[in-house]
């Protein structure tokens, strides 16, 4: 459609406000209270325009283009009205350096008064520079202000963790409060009282901490002003630069801004346009880039044992006893484990150094014991081909979601959405998470039980209708004939539900397509685990469901797909890991995160990580890796999404990244085709020889690169008795844990989120 | 002729009893109209009657009505405004506690007009012991088959519940009812969309006054032309006007609509109490803009009194007379908006507040010469530029008390210097 904005005619695509719509086209319209991602508000009105054959002026933010329409969004008049408007704003913000007359010659003599308890104008606010008030205030110029400016006195909020709250800077525009309740649907904020008494609190004034706050900081990002600041920000003037990367805390790979100041990490915050994100983020990667990055449990040099302690040496003499133990010791005793944590340069590199380095079969990883590896695992003895690159965008558009225990924030938020658009969310085990809020459901059904109730859903969605011969899935037949044995008083006893629950279920499922079935490694893991999956599976093929296996960390994917390359012959990743860990093996290499463990679990153990971990307790060598924030690569998100980042800050200490550490020991070993320059050669390597990255360029950030998938028929149901299994599963992920680093015990202020009930 | 129509029954005991309420010929209108008329037909008859909304905006109930798609996969709903917070008002109370049947009625028949079947009444939280009447009405209505399931076995179902507010004049204005009644808090929504099309739940609402409703069953009963009859072409049948401040016999008094405003304040409401002469009027509820004393000479019908630069709002008329300073009208107007302001919006929130903040000042003696600019000044800045008509109805009293009454403040400004 084409509508006309002060003479300039615009196309107009969609539903789209007079706001976006200028916006897109270069036109500013002052605005305080509109913000892309929410329902529009009204609220400031700053943003009044004219529009033909309209009575009077109305907001631009929340008047939506009609075809033909004309509008008319700066003129002397709306000038005058949006300035009297501003006034009001002013009147209950501290304003003083805005008519100050002395503003330009400030900033070179109030080097230290920003660290005041109360702020007074903006040279002493955290917001300065960064202030959508102080844009508006640009624009509009006004030359004096006809009221008293007046202070609210109201106490500042400062004992919750990560940020502060200040009344009175507060323009009560209930940005933070619609973010957090639209997007994030936590609800912690909300406009308490009314009228000119109108603060921005918490139920009962409650502490963020007793109020359900995800200390996503999505409120702090969306203020305009200066009244929610983060803590470590607040003393701090703007960054010197900021940098793209991608959050490596886990498996979703938010794109994440780091804003950078003298070398060292001022704050992280999410990308307004990341492809995953847009613009959310949750606490890790919001709050905990810096604390991690810059944590005094980094290694900073090599350390080697030296009469049972570790002493800092150079990385000549580590690599060398590395070198000269694995030369001494048979390839078949020694063993590698993995981290899923690092990018799939490193990852690669690993195996490679492994396989044709080291010669041994021995390689484990923490990918292993994720849910989409037991998938995989599922699927081999099935003979089966899950697809694996589920959109997370794609839960928003579902109706119906089982839940099998917890998800990830951002797959939480796409939750919410769809439920708020009217689906149902089952969460069928799992802990206290926020999804549980908007739930329908909460089955806290006992662990390795979930087999016969999805069992028996399957049974009464198949009803008692033969198999249509050929027209369904392969195996139809043979999967019709094991539900006729099945008998729904088993799925009654095991999961506790009355029969007339299971069937609701099922009206659930057959009203409300499409649906999404989402499950994480609690499900998956375990004696019961694989047959969970194949059950899971068969009710999705029934369902014609999106099925999503739920990883935690950040490159697990990448990580299957680079394990399954260098599997050939090799003993299972999962039996090694056992293997490992009951002290099978002479020598290991650790990168990833082992459980705690009694005793040394070898004669010789290199960890090479970015923390001194729990690991380092045993380890004889541990070698200084480099975080993502200071490394170059690439990880695969859940959906199977290709992500690169680049450096943001040079490496701290001697850290190396861990693609080079290896390359450096092969070196050192003298074994040939390790003279990798640089991440990107490593890459390019990579995507010769790893089918699913085949093809693919991990320079160039294109906006959506997916690995790819074994392009096999893929519907067909399940019908094989899954193998037996090991007893328990290996250890419990942690999504608070980055490599070495136990976030939610190494680092205070979530420590104090996690720890509070 | 016989001028009381819905206030007739009041004298009677017990009206609020079903079997009274019935020996009096209840419920004869939605007899008439399920088991006789079409939907369509109601609609249209209220529609010619030009029954306009007696909550405050004056709105055709029948167009209302109208704007409501008729085929839609979505509930319909219909809110019965029964928060009556406009300062001065005071009749739809009498309404709920004399005769809640009437105002049932008038519902069943607006929700077979429009094809709804869930009602709602959202009354006002300190009428307790009226929304206990209306409660044990309704009770009664379910157990004679008037409400619930295939009501006089034609097929139409409708429930209706009571909902209690909680003391905010905003939830008065429709979608911050809406708001409330989704149990949030009661902001003001954007419109457009208008209730009509997206409203409770999301879903086409008709939101109308008690008053408005309670005529609805008269209007089936006797047609179109004789509620015209009663009022004004385009403002048909009486109104309940509830006379209050410096008159004789403050009270409610049903009077065609029409009626001049002169003749409810001498004639019925008894005029001024001995030595007192007029001064002003407020012929509509606090948000209608005041009227001097040689300005009563207007008919009390909702263009009539529009065109005389005011509007008839909820038809509650507040005297004034020559005794009250008229800076302790504008007190009390000053200081109920700005207390009952919601805050979403900039020009409202700091707007009333800063005008309460100037009026106190004036009160307290100590205002400054151009404090009257300053009033209107502000109240011009916030007339048209809200988000919701508080804003307006906070804008135009203030606006119209200052200007027609400047020479009066200015003396008291003077006077306090
Ligand atoms: C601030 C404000 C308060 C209002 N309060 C009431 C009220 O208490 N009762 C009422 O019936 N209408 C009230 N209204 C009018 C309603 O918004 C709405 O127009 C009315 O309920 C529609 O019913 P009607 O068309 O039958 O009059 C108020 C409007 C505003 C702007
Ligand atoms: S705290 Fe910030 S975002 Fe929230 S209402 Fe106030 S100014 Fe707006
Ligand atoms: S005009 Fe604005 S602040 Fe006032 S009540 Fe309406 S929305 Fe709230
Ligand atoms: S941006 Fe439109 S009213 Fe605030």
């Amino acid at each position: 459609m084409k509508i006309t904005i002060d003479h300039l005619n615009v196309d107009v695509e969609g539903r789209k406000s007079v706001l976006d719509a200028a916006r897109e086209s270069g036109i500013y319209i002052p605005s305080l209270c509109d913000h892309p991602r929410l329902v529009p508000f009204s609220g400031c009105r700053l943003c009044v325009i004219e529009v033909r054959g309209r009575r009077g002026v109305v907001p631009a933010c929340g008047t939506y283009a009609e075809d033909g329409m004309v509008v008319v969004t700066s003129s002397p008049s709306l000038q005058k009205m949006r300035l009297q408007i501003l006034d009001l704003i002013l009147s209950e913000h501290p304003s003083a350096c805005l008519i100050c007359r002395e503003k330009e010659t400030c900033e070179d003599h109030k080097s230290t008064i920003r660290k005041v308890g109360e702020v007074t104008g903006c040279v002493l606010c955290p917001n300065n520079g960064r202030c959508d008030l102080q844009t508006v205030v640009e624009h509009l110029k006004p030359d004096n202000l006809h009221f008293p400016a007046l202070y609210r006195d109201q106490e500042i909020h400062r004992k919750d963790p990560f940020f502060e709250r200040n009344e009175n800077l507060c323009i009560l525009c209930g940005r933070c409060v619609r973010i957090c309740h639209e997007v994030r649907g936590a609800s912690t904020l909300a406009f308490v009282n009314r009228g000119s008494q109108t603060v921005i609190g918490t139920a009962l004034g409650r502490p963020l901490l007793d109020s359900g706050c995800q200390f996503c900081g999505a409120c702090v990002d969306v203020c305009p002003t200066g009244a929610l600041t983060e803590k470590t920000v607040k003393y701090e003037t703007l960054p010197d630069e900021k940098k793209a990367t991608i959050c490596g805390f886990c498996s979703q790979g938010c794109e994440l801004t780091i804003h950078v100041k003298q070398g060292r990490i001022q704050a992280s915050v999410p990308a307004e346009n990341g492809p995953v994100n847009r613009g959310q983020a949750c606490v890790r990667g919001r709050f905990l880039v810096r604390d991690a990055v810059h944590h005094p449990r980094r290694v900073l040099k090599p350390l080697v044992r030296k009469n049972g302690r570790l002493e800092e040496t150079g990385w000549d003499e580590a690599l060398g006893l590395v070198a000269r133990r694995f030369a001494a010791t048979a390839p078949r005793d020694i063993a590698v484990f993995g981290s899923a944590q690092d990018p799939c340069e490193d990852l690669f590199i690993l195996r490679k150094f492994a396989r044709e380095g080291l010669k041994t079969p021995n390689l484990s990883g923490v990918e292993a014991f994720s849910a989409p590896a037991r998938l995989l695992e599922a699927a081999a003895e099935q003979d089966i081909a899950p697809p694996l690159n589920g959109r997370i965008s794609d839960i928003a558009k579902s109706r119906v979601i089982l839940l099998f225990g917890n998800c990830p924030p951002m797959v939480g938020l796409e939750i919410h959405q769809a439920v708020k658009n009217g689906a149902r969310l089952i969460v069928v085990g799992g802990k206290e998470s926020p999804s549980i809020r908007c739930a329908s459901a909460w089955l806290k059904i006992p662990g390795g039980k979930e087999f016969d109730l999805l069992t028996g859903l399957s049974k009464i969605l198949a009803g008692d209708g033969h198999p249509q011969n050929g027209s369904g899935p392969k195996g139809e037949a043979e999967f019709k004939k094991h539900l006729q044995e099945f008998k729904i008083a088993d799925a009654v006893a095991s999961s506790g539900l009355p029969e007339e629950k299971l069937h609701r279920l099922v009206q659930l499922l057959e009203k409300r397509r499409p649906a999404a079935f989402l499950f994480n490694a609690t499900f998956a893991e375990g004696p019961g685990g694989k047959a969970n999956i194949v059950a899971l599976w068969n009710l999705a093929l029934q369902n014609q469901a999106l099925f999503i296996p739920l990883g935690l960390e950040s490159n697990v994917r990448g990580a299957l797909e680079i394990a399954a390359h260098f599997r050939d012959g090799a003993p299972s990743a999962r039996e090694i890991g056992r293997s490992i860990l009951g002290g099978a093996f002479k020598a290991l290499y650790v990168c990833g995160h082992l459980p705690r463990m009694e005793r040394s679990p070898a004669e010789f153990m290199v960890v090479q990580d970015s923390y001194l971990g729990d690991a380092g307790e045993f380890a004889d060598v541990i070698l200084p890796a480099t975080t993502f924030v200071e490394s170059e690569g690439t990880f695969v998100n859940m959906e199977g999404r290709l992500q690169k980042f680049s450096p943001a800050i040079a490496p701290s200490g001697e850290a190396r990244p861990g693609w080079r550490i290896i390359c450096d020991l092969a070196g050192t070993m003298g074994l040939p085709g390790f003279a990798y320059e640089a991440a990107s050669a490593v890459f390019e390597a990579m995507a010769k020889t790893v089918p699913a990255f085949r093809g693919l360029n991990g320079l160039e950030r294109k906006a959506e690169t997916f690995v790819q998938e074994p392009a096999k028929e893929s519907r067909a149901f399940a019908v094989r008795t899954p193998s037996a299994e090991e007893a328990a599963p290996l250890y419990e992920h942690d999504p608070d844990r980055y490599k070495g680093l136990a976030m939610s015990r190494d680092i205070k202020s979530l420590n104090i989120v996690r720890g509070h009930k | 002729m016989e001028t009381k129509v819905l206030t007739k029954g009041f004298e009677l005991d017990h009206l609020f009893r079903i079997g009274v309420y019935l020996d009096q010929g209840g419920y004869r209108a939605v007899k008439k109209a399920l088991t006789e008329w079409k939907p369509e037909q109601v609609l249209d008859e209220v529609k010619k009657a030009n029954l306009r909304g007696r909550g405050g905006a004056g709105f055709p109930a029948g167009l209302k009505w109208s704007f409501v798609p008729q085929k839609t996969d979505k509930a319909k709903y219909l809110c019965v405004n029964a928060d009556e917070g406009e300062p001065g008002t005071f009749k739809d109370r009498y309404i709920m506690a004399h005769d809640p049947h009437l105002l049932i009625e008038g519902i069943i028949l607006a929700a077979y007009a429009v094809g709804i079947h869930t009602a709602y009444i959202y009354i006002r939280g300190e009428y307790e012991l009226i929304a206990r009447r209306l409660e044990g009405a309704i009770g009664d209505a379910y157990a004679k088959g008037y409400l619930g399931k295939n009501i006089l076995g034609v097929g139409f179902d409708l429930d209706l519940y009571v909902h209690r507010g909680a003391g905010a004049y905003i939830c008065g204005e429709e979608t911050g009812l809406l708001e409330s009644l989704e149990g949030k808090r009661g902001n003001p929504r954007l419109k457009p969309p208008f209730p009509a099309s997206v409203g409770l739940f999301q879903s086409p609402t008709v939101i109308n006054n008690v008053e408005t409703l309670a005529n609805v069953p008269f209007i089936v009963l006797n047609g179109a032309a004789w509620f015209l009859e009663r009022g004004s072409p385009k403002d048909g049948g009486t109104r309940i006007f509830g006379v209050s401040g410096a008159v004789n016999k403050p009270g409610i008094y049903e009077l065609p609509v029409g009626t001049s405003l002169r003749e409810i304040i001498f004639d019925h409401a008894g005029g001024l109490k001995p030595g007192r002469t007029l001064k002003a009027v407020i012929p509509g509820g606090m948000s209608s803009p005041v009227f001097k004393a040689d300005e009563v000479d207007v008919k009390m019908d909702c263009d009539c009194v529009a065109a005389a630069g005011s509007m008839l709002g909820s038809g509650a008329i507040i005297v004034i007379d020559d005794r009250t300073p008229i800076l302790d009208v504008l007190s009390k107007v000053a200081k109920f908006y700005a207390h009952e302001s919601c805050g979403q919006c900039t020009p409202c929130r700091l707007g009333t507040s800063w005008i309460h903040k100037i009026v106190k000042r004036m009160a307290a003696g100590k205002g400054r010469a151009d404090d009257v600019d300053g009033l209107i000044r502000l109240s011009a800045n916030i007339k048209g530029r809200t988000l919701c008509p508080l804003g307006d109805a906070a804008a135009l009293p203030v606006l119209a008390i200052a200007k027609k009454f400047k020479a009066e403040l200015q003396t008291a400004l003077k006077g306090s210097a």
